[in-house]
């Protein structure tokens, strides 16, 4: 028990934690809006598409984080373009966005002279090497998210629930949908050196699936999604250290076997 | 009497491509009409652009003084199936959604909860408040949904095609208690059944591309058919009875 305490001594097992909750507060209350909108391919396709900005980064030599930013933004806007104007069908516009985010990537990595050390942190995540400055930058998206949230709570409910009906009483809801796909692309990027880009989608969707085994009701949907999600990646972050092995697999594999024992127990229970 | 709503010349449609032509119509306080029509004739269509959803392309649609004063006060009940039944949300949070439609920033927050409280009650659904959306049958969901277009105190409501997935009995009663909501708002009410609606409604308007209004609830299949309005009329006895006619 003494050394899982002295772990918190430790700077970068400190920065770790930090790491983990906010995380877990971004993704589980974003996460929440994705699953219950129902656009966790178009959250997968910006996500993806980021890479792109990241291996930009790498050749031109600028923070990749600024480059995932950008592309994934852009892949945002690019995929309601395609959709809209261009007329091509949503899910296929997803792919096409997606794949060729990752694309640019390998092409940009490829062409940047010399070894590119941490790549697989991008993909695959590395939440021991998270440093200061990300830290903040993920404190100040918690506080963007919470305050967004607690101001517009029933807005943004009732704009996710019934859009027509949300635009037929005049609420702003084209101002809104730019927003939150802001502010997913916003969330991605920033919890990307938690878990990498391959594997965020899960800490959008499985602490949410895990939480939806409970409640069906919005509010508690966005708290309960954030408790499961940090228990799983605290679980994961400590199970990673104590057997050595990658944090962003020991995380994900964490939150799989959570909803896994609780979805049985439930069915056994029943 | 001035109407509520006033259509002139209206042409609607998306993508630049009208569905509807050159609609006329007025609606009067504590008129009833029923709205029919075939598939894609265009009256989900005239119903969003009622509701400010879709822009005219031609024409106007002018509201009363006391309409515009308020915000509109529409109370609007969509087509079931557009709505996601697995999304996380309860019942009292649906219909208090409705307080959306008016004022909504001056009823006060105590306000709607209350109005939301006395509606669930007054529909004898207060104790499925609780309750996901996903969990109800047909008939619960349209009184959830009825109860939202009522919050805010409409002046006109607005119902497309409310007897869809619901059983008979509790379409005897959705059409009794409209009876009772007429003697306070007009209705504009669609549906795909001009047997069942024709007992209810005071008027009767044909939407096919253009609009035929008809100033009586009793219509025939000759009639309906020289308004270039290609449904059946089905009498709803013992034997079906069915006239069928298409004219193009």
């Amino acid at each position: 028990m003494n050394t899982f305490f002295e772990l918190f001594t430790y700077d970068f097992f400190f920065k770790a934690f930090l790491a983990a909750v906010f995380a877990s507060i971004s993704c589980g209350i974003i996460g929440a809006y994705i699953v219950s909108r129902r656009i966790v391919f178009i959250s997968g396709g910006i996500t993806h598409a980021s890479f792109g900005g990241i291996g930009l980064a790498f050749l031109v030599g600028f923070n990749p984080l600024v480059g995932a930013v950008l592309f994934a933004v852009l892949a945002a806007l690019g995929i309601q373009f395609f959709t809209k104007v261009a007329d091509v069908r949503e899910d296929s516009s997803i792919a096409i966005w997606w794949s060729l985010g990752m694309a640019l990537g390998i092409i940009f990595v490829f062409l940047t002279p010399g070894y590119t050390p941490n790549l697989m942190s991008y993909l695959f995540g590395n939440i021991l090497t998270v440093t200061r400055a990300e830290l903040w930058w993920m404190f100040l998206l918690n506080v963007v998210i919470i305050v967004f949230y607690l101001f517009f709570f029933r807005k943004i409910l009732y704009i996710a629930f019934d859009e027509e009906f949300a635009r037929a009483a005049g609420l702003p809801v084209t101002l809104f949908n730019y927003l939150t796909i802001i502010l997913i692309a916003l969330t991605v990027v920033l919890n990307i050196r938690v878990v990498g880009i391959i594997l965020i989608l899960s800490l959008l969707t499985i602490p949410q699936a895990t939480a939806n085994l409970y409640t069906n009701n919005f509010k508690n949907l966005l708290i309960l999604s954030s408790a499961f999600a940090f228990f799983g990646t605290i679980t994961g972050l400590f199970i990673s250290y104590f057997l050595d092995i990658p944090s962003g697999a020991a995380i994900i594999f964490t939150l799989v076997l959570i909803f896994a024992l609780l979805r049985l127990f439930k069915y056994f229970v029943k | 009497m001035k109407p509520l709503i006033n259509i002139q010349d209206l042409s609607v449609g998306y993508d630049k491509e009208p569905v509807l032509f050159d609609v006329n119509l007025s609606v009067f306080e504590k008129d009833f009409i029923g709205l029919i029509g075939p598939n894609g004739g265009g009256k989900t269509t005239l119903l969003k652009a009622i509701l400010g959803l879709l822009r005219p392309m031609k024409g106007k649609i002018k509201f009363s003084e006391d309409m515009e004063s308020g915000q509109r006060p529409i109370g609007y009940l969509p087509q079931v199936k557009h709505i996601d039944k697995n999304f996380p949300i309860t019942v009292f949070e649906v219909v208090r959604s409705g307080a959306l439609m008016k004022n909504r920033f001056k009823l006060k927050s105590a306000e709607v909860r209350q109005k939301t409280e006395n509606l669930l009650e007054e529909m004898g659904i207060s104790n499925i408040r609780n309750r996901a959306i996903g969990e109800l049958s047909g008939g619960q969901m349209q009184r959830v949904f009825l109860c939202r277009a009522l919050l805010s105190d409409p002046k006109i409501l607005i119902l497309d095609e409310p007897d869809t997935f619901v059983d008979n009995r509790f379409e005897g009663e959705l059409y009794k208690k409209l009876a009772l909501l007429n003697k306070e708002m007009a209705i504009i009410l669609v549906s795909h059944d001009v047997g069942t609606i024709s007992s209810y409604v005071k008027t009767i308007a044909c939407v096919n591309g253009h609009l035929h209004y008809h100033k009586s609830n009793v219509i025939s299949q000759e009639q309906l058919d020289s308004y270039n309005c290609p449904i059946q009329i089905i009498s709803h006895g013992d034997i079906p009875h069915t006239i069928l006619k298409h004219h193009h």
